[in-house]
């Protein structure tokens, strides 16, 4: 069994750590550059050095006072700065997410829904988008975000809890997995199909996944949940590559897969509910996300990590950047990243035929 | 190896294909088109000169044509009876109609679900119809159509709008009365029809008409028609979700209902076309460089297309709309339905825009203030996704020129508010009192969808100002 | 299962094969039973007025020619027994024969219990066709629209199709890569669908998203023959080619040493069943689970011998929709692929943590 990173390396495209750590620098920048860039994008009719400028007049805090000012900056600081944000951090999370889940269960097409939590937070969204009903109905709180969150966790708790009891193989979690799927969407459709259009269209919408509804306010769940879980994925990468090798290979050097497994897929469910809660199930960037990185950086967590993190990022930035000034006035970015991800997937499949996991 | 297998899967599959598609279209091999054709304000053959009724001035045209005065080509309609030429037989039934007389058979002229222009036999007076879309079932109300309705599909989504025909004693719920009935009519509803027609017969009666809003007949599905056909069930269909086909269908189903319900028909058209009379002769000297340029939406945050019936309803009062001085607008936005918007930045650029028109369907009958109040902060921060409506607006200069018009009101009434809200302030012919008296008039018209309502509890719009006041 | 366990003696066995075989035919006839029972059913589901004889006694005078005096109660049952009730129910029972018979072909062949008539993106592609035909094709007459609706919806699945018989040469094509590159092409088309979705206005998307799930309650007689003939012709020959399909289980070195040949047999087999698949669902949208559950079924009852198990989950899948369309019909019309898929799902769900040491095993 050859690691695509063994492999590359004999072809020389990489050959030590310090590429893999420039790979991951380079995409970082591009994903920050790309920050400032998309400010220039969008329905709003701005140039990009206007929308830079007005951006580093907000940070050293001279807003002219007349009216294009007050709406370049409006439209600059209010409501593309944090969609760019939440690109960031959605490209990043859902990334990762993405490498956990394939590493996890050593499957290539495992990714952040594989365990059913899009239907789950699709359930929740369609609950109170439909039937207007808040899982915590407290005034003020965002009902659709809220229930979008914990209905999407209810597929993980029943596997976790199932594997508790039972001894399930990583295959027999992703097909559960995919049970509760079909289950929820089953569930969502009697909803859905005596619902009016017009609600229909907004749940439709909601699936699809797109950036516009984050506002400053969205953002402090969300970066919490990137940093920490990240960086607590990061500092366990060493166990989680022992995993990689094998149940058994596992075993034998300490490492309990089955607990680590469960551990990590909770992290990750989480951290895919927050987000997916803010955007709707963006799709793909998950599944192709770490499979670029590793061609790269290899299987290493050390390094496949903050690489698909980054990857992630700068993928789902640019790809809203181009939905924005697609269409009549803008798209969902779901739309486009599924777009770019189908052939990006075939094309990863071709490349990787050869290789183990095909 | 494989490559013989492949090409030769490939062909058989395209063969397979091509032919299964061959045979399907020639089993099927449909024809439609429609051409330009008279329109009547009195959709009825027979109404020769194409007035609002039918009375001696068309017999004598009649009787000119048959004596040869007169050209049958330059009076289309004068054919009463639909089978293509005028003679003694038509003379007859023109005399009948014009004494109204029961039992008679009257021809309406109107479309089919081809888009042509047909003549479709009722009886006079027309009783226990049936409609389809709420574009037709409130012009059918509006011509006192209530007590004249046998059965209606759903659950009614405006049941105090729709009073006359839901609180009727003794009228049909068609399909599952828990569930709106939506754009398609289903099974389980025509089995009621059907059950209905059956019961119907039994006590010597039947099924007058069904009547179809033109751009929902998709839901009338080709065994449906053949179903209404076999049963000999005229189906009338009107494209009366714009509004002066609106006050034609009016006219033509309350002259069908008896008289009593032709003169609220002939005052309803006599209402509504003096106020666009009055618009026409107010704002006669305006030109489009001066008049007001408006948006048209629907359900809060749908743009209507350049094409769309709503965008017509606001060039009937004398609005331009946006596409013609946007070049940019024009080309986003070319269709004849609507467009959602993405994200609130949707509107940036066309802030130059005088007004935005949100067409809404809003139920009569709200009675207190408080409900008033409910309702015009409920519809302006209804929330979609994390936003709300108003989100997509608020930065817009003319935020304060939203105004949502409710879309159960009749077609003058809907036009002269928006006439109102674009030139009140600068013809006081148009003024607000001026709106609210067009209302008044059709409140006191006695149309039955008005029954109880005042010009406060219908809702007419939603105004900034309203929105304002009711948040302080 | 019990029966696979290694036999003992000479008697067990002869005692076990009877016994097997005792089964298979128990479940043929109490399917073909089943589904005669619900056709009388349904036909009765018309009026409340109309009994079971009644009803069987319109379809007997209408095969005799009578007729009944216009807009009576019977005259209306006859129309709507023989204009709905009977192509729907002609189309559920050739659309469940249809579905499984494709989803057992389509598992056999590719060696994976989870792999259904859609798992190389057909599903999908028809979606495409119909949704372009719905969105698009709501600017132009009504005329067109149905017409348009269902070529658009043949071809459109054909288009995955295609793709997956050429690819195929340009890759190594084991099952596995076929199935992704059905997911990744439906990845693609769902794209587009989702873009067409969210470009209309509400209503069309409704009218696209109802059309999607899948229906059966808009069928008439026109839309009967070329998905017989198609399903006819394409049955037959799964059924000839049942004995391989056994060959093909065994994995792939096996049946080539059994004188098969694994790819071409593989690509012969796919063109059949997408253009199978196609017919149908160009009718009635995407009916879900049928090709997936029913084999399954089938195959737990009288184990995985394809011989066996064509033919019955033909007639099994036949039941399940039909009974699925009965359901449906009943509950004020909730579109047949729903009822399916709260049929369906469950019994998925129960198959994989039942035998989640097989498949865990398996894959």
């Amino acid at each position: 069994m050859t690691s695509p990173e063994s492999e590359l390396m004999k072809n020389g495209y990489i050959h030590s750590n310090h590429l893999k750590l420039l790979f991951i620098i380079i995409l970082t920048v591009v994903a920050l550059l790309c920050v400032l860039i998309t400010l220039g994008f969008g329905v709003y009719d701005i140039s990009l050095p206007d929308a830079i400028r007005t951006f580093f007049d907000h940070l050293l805090g001279n807003v002219g006072t007349d009216r294009t000012s007050i709406r370049n900056d409006h439209y600059v600081w209010d409501v593309r700065l944090p969609r760019a944000i939440g690109a960031l951090l959605i490209g990043a999370g859902l990334a990762v997410a993405g490498a956990i889940m394939q590493n996890d269960f050593r499957n290539p097409l495992a990714e952040p829904y594989t365990m059913g939590i899009s239907s789950g937070a699709f359930l929740g969204a369609v609950l109170f988008i439909v039937l207007e009903i808040s899982i915590i109905p407290i005034s003020g709180l965002d009902s659709t975000l809220i229930n979008a969150c914990i209905c999407s966790l209810i597929p993980t708790v029943i596997i976790v809890t199932t594997a508790k009891f039972k001894k399930l193989t990583p295959t027999a979690m992703i097909l559960t997995g995919v049970a509760i799927m079909f289950l929820f969407n089953s569930i969502c459709q009697v909803i859905l199909v005596s619902a009016p259009s017009e609600t229909l269209a907004d749940a439709y919408n909601w699936r699809v996944g797109t950036l516009s509804r984050i506002e400053w306010d969205s953002l402090p769940p969300m970066i919490i949940v990137d940093v920490i879980i990240i960086s607590a994925l990061w500092i366990i990468s060493p166990k989680l590559d022992v995993m990689y090798s094998g149940d058994k290979p596992a075993q034998t050097m300490g490492v309990n897969p089955q607990r680590l497994r469960i551990v990590t897929l909770i992290m990750v469910s989480i951290m895919t509910a927050v987000l997916v809660g803010h955007t709707g199930t963006i799709g793909f960037i998950g599944l192709v996300g770490p499979h670029v990185a590793r061609i790269f950086v290899g299987s290493k967590n050390k390094y496949l990590i903050p690489a698909s993190a980054a990857f992630g990022a700068a993928f789902i930035i640019i790809a809203d950047t181009i939905a924005k000034v697609s269409g009549v006035n803008g798209l969902p970015v779901g739309v486009i990243s599924s777009m770019v991800g189908g052939p990006l997937f075939i094309w990863i499949l071709i490349k990787q035929r050869k290789k183990t996991w095909m | 190896m494989s490559t013989k297998v492949i090409a030769i899967a490939v062909v058989a599959v395209v063969v397979v294909a091509g032919a299964g598609v061959g045979v399907y279209f020639l089993l099927n091999n449909n024809k439609g088109g429609s051409s330009d054709v008279v329109m009547p304000d009195l959709q009825i053959c027979g109404n020769a000169n194409l007035d609002k009724t039918i009375d001696n001035y068309d017999l004598q045209i009649i009787m000119d044509i048959i004596n040869g005065d007169k050209s049958f080509k330059d009076y289309p309609l004068a054919d009463a009876n639909g089978d293509g030429e005028v003679n003694n037989d038509d003379r007859l039934l023109v005399d009948n109609i014009i004494e109204r007389k029961e039992g008679t058979t009257i021809y309406v002229y109107c479309l089919n679900t081809s888009g042509d222009m047909v003549s479709v036999p009722v009886s006079y007076p027309l009783n226990n119809v049936i409609p389809f879309g709420t574009n037709v079932v409130e012009p059918s109300l509006y011509a006192g159509g209530g007590p004249h309705t046998v059965a209606y599909f759903g659950k009614s989504n405006y049941p105090i709008c729709e009073s006359s025909m839901v609180d009727k004693i003794g009228v049909t719920v068609l399909g599952d009365p828990a569930k709106s009935a939506g754009r398609a009519i289903s099974d389980d509803a025509w089995k009621d029809l059907m059950d209905l027609d059956a019961s119907l017969k039994a006590a010597d009666k039947k099924i007058g008409a069904f009547l179809l809003d033109y751009s929902g007949r998709e839901a009338l599905t080709e065994t449906f028609q053949n179903d209404l056909k076999s049963a000999g069930i005229p189906v009338l269909s009107f494209a009366s979700a714009d509004a002066i086909s609106e006050i034609r269908a009016v006219l033509t189903l309350s002259f069908l209902y008896g008289t009593t319900e032709e003169a609220l028909g002939l005052n309803y058209a006599n209402t509504s076309w003096k106020v666009l009379e009055k618009i026409n002769s107010t704002l006669s000297g305006l030109k489009d460089d001066d008049k007001k340029t408006y948006i048209a939406f629907t359900m809060g945050i749908y743009v209507c297309q350049n094409d769309s019936t709503f965008n017509t309803t606001g060039a009937e009062a004398k609005g331009l709309p946006y596409y013609k001085t946007n070049s940019t607008f024009k080309a986003a936005y070319e269709g004849t339905s609507s467009a959602k918007m993405e994200s609130t930045e949707a509107l940036s650029n066309y802030d130059d825009a005088d007004f935005m028109f949100s067409n809404r369907s809003i139920d009569y009958g709200k009675l207190t203030p408080a409900a008033v109040k409910k309702e015009v902060k409920g519809t302006w921060d209804k929330k979609t996704g994390d936003n709300k409506y108003s989100d997509f607006f608020k930065n817009l200069d003319n935020y304060h020129n939203l105004v949502y018009v409710n879309n159960l009101l009749p077609g003058a009434v809907k036009i002269a508010y928006m006439a109102y809200s674009m030139y009140g302030a600068d013809y006081v012919e148009l003024n607000f009192a001026w709106a609210e008296s067009v209302l008044q008039e059709f409140i006191d018209g006695g149309y039955a969808p008005f029954s109880g309502q005042t010009v406060t509890s219908t809702m007419p719009i939603i105004t900034y100002a309203m929105y304002e006041a009711a948040s302080a | 299962m019990k029966d696979t366990a290694e036999p003992s003696t000479k008697e067990d066995v002869v005692l076990q094969y009877h016994r097997l075989i005792l089964r298979k035919l128990m479940l043929l006839v109490a399917s073909i039973a089943i589904i005669v029972l619900i056709v009388g059913l349904f036909s009765v589901s018309v009026f409340d007025s109309i009994t079971l004889v009644e009803s069987y006694e319109v379809i007997w005078n209408h095969i005799l020619g009578n007729s009944y005096e216009p807009r009576t109660t019977m005259w209306w049952a006859d129309r709507y027994i023989w204009n709905t009730a009977i192509p729907r129910t002609f189309a559920a029972i050739i659309a469940g024969v249809s579905l499984a018979v494709c989803g057992t072909l389509m598992q056999a062949v590719m060696n994976n219990p989870l792999a259904d008539p859609y798992s190389t993106g057909i599903s999908s592609g028809a979606c495409l066709g119909a949704v372009s035909a719905i969105v698009v094709g709501a600017m132009f007459s009504a005329t067109a629209g149905e017409f348009s609706l269902i070529t658009n919806a043949f071809i459109g699945a054909l288009i995955p199709a295609i793709l997956v018989i050429i690819l195929s040469e340009r890759i190594r094509m084991t099952p596995a890569t076929l199935i992704l590159i059905g997911t990744a092409l439906s990845y693609f088309f769902n794209s587009m669908i989702t873009y067409l979705m969210v470009t209309t206005d509400a209503d069309t998307l409704k009218s696209a998203y109802l059309w999607q799930i899948g229906h059966l309650d808009k069928i008439t007689w026109d839309n009967i023959p070329l998905m017989l003939i198609i399903t006819i012709i394409g049955s037959i020959f799964i059924i000839a080619i049942s004995n391989k399909l056994n060959i093909m289980s065994l994995g792939e070195r096996s049946a080539t040493s059994l004188g098969i040949n694994v790819q071409s047999f593989r690509i012969i087999c796919l063109s059949v069943m997408a253009i199978m698949t196609a017919a149908i669902i160009s009718f009635t949208g995407i009916i879900g689970f049928v090709g997936l559950v029913a084999p399954h079924i089938v195959r737990l009852i009288i184990g995985s011998d394809n011989k066996y198990v064509v033919p019955i989950s033909m007639t099994f899948g036949a039941m399940l929709l039909l009974l699925a369309d009965y359901v449906s019909s009943l509950w004020s019309s909730m579109p047949v692929g729903v009822v399916m898929s709260i049929i369906g799902s469950p019994l998925f769900f129960a198959l994989i943590v039942f035998q989640s040491k097989k498949t865990g095993a398996i894959y």
